[in-house]
């Protein structure tokens, strides 16, 4: 199964090395789709499928827990795998993503091999 | 600023520059470099607010531009040869400054009270000239290009305290 994957992040930067990562990582990627805030985040979803979406939590216009809240209201993408990849490190903010049911919660600076284990976690469905 | 404040501080960007662009930066004597004695030239300034309520403190990261130019090449695996625009190099200041932060929120208490806002960057002349409440002891880092600049203003510097 190829997967259709959304990059979230204010940073193309950060988005570029998150899509460096899917294409060398082995992961099936299907399309990529990339969006620099949550607004444009969902202004994708609407527009197409998407089978897993990593996103950035701090970003102007909309933040990631939010896309995430509105993405679980959703009923075509409440149950959408969502990896977080993000400098917010706090307690609320990680018990609210789990709750959001998140497959994965990478704080920056990362490894590639983090992003990498999570992934093949959601090939393998080890974490759907 | 306390010195374990300090020291948090030198693991963060340490952490950062080494995990995501290869670069290895050593802390200076705070007192050996002052933003008034760096070399005149281009720097890039990038700043994040750390927010608790109705307070707040800044993190400062101030960067020689040829340092940030090979600090964007490497995030970006671009070589030498490649065009990088200012768009990408304020980009990766910015991230920079997020991520520097980021670390310090994790390595203290902070981050279970304090939120950081959105990152600002900017290209500066001279080294930029900073709020006068800039306290606390400024941490600079050695480098190929010349010293980087870390500093903490806002009412306390140390917003693990």
């Amino acid at each position: 199964m190829a997967f259709n994957t959304l990059v979230v992040d204010d940073s193309a930067g950060m988005r570029m090395v998150i899509r460096k990562i899917l294409v060398i990582s082995g992961f099936d990627l299907g399309d990529l789709y990339e969006a620099e805030n949550g607004r444009r985040a969902l202004e994708i979803l609407s527009e197409r499928w998407v089978d897993l979406v990593l996103t950035d939590i701090n970003m102007p216009e909309m933040d990631g827990l939010t896309l995430l809240r509105k993405m679980r209201e959703h009923e075509i993408h409440r149950h959408t795998p969502v990896i977080i990849i993000t400098t917010e490190a706090s307690q609320a903010s990680i018990d609210e993503a789990n709750s959001l049911g998140v497959r994965g919660y990478i704080t920056k600076p990362f490894v590639p091999e983090q992003v990498k284990q999570t992934l093949e976690e959601i090939m393998r469905g080890d974490a759907l | 600023m306390k010195t374990s404040y300090r020291e948090t501080i030198v693991r963060a960007a340490q952490e950062v520059l080494e995990t995501m662009f290869f670069t290895f930066v050593e802390p200076l004597d705070p007192h050996d470099v002052l933003p008034e004695t760096m070399p005149s030239g281009s720097y890039y300034h990038g700043q994040i607010e750390l927010k608790d309520g109705q307070h707040g403190e800044t993190l400062h990261v101030v960067i020689p531009a040829a340092m940030a130019d090979s600090l964007t090449r490497a995030l970006l695996a671009k070589d030498d040869g490649e065009p990088l625009t200012q768009d990408e190099v304020l980009d990766t200041v910015r991230e920079i400054a997020n991520m520097i932060l980021g670390s310090v929120l994790r390595q203290t208490s902070a981050g279970t009270t304090h939120r950081p806002g959105i990152p600002k960057a900017q290209l500066t002349h001279g080294v930029p000239e900073l709020n006068p409440r800039v306290r606390g002891e400024r941490i600079a880092f050695d480098s190929d290009w010349g010293a980087m600049l870390l500093l903490v203003d806002g009412p306390d510097s140390d917003p693990g305290a």
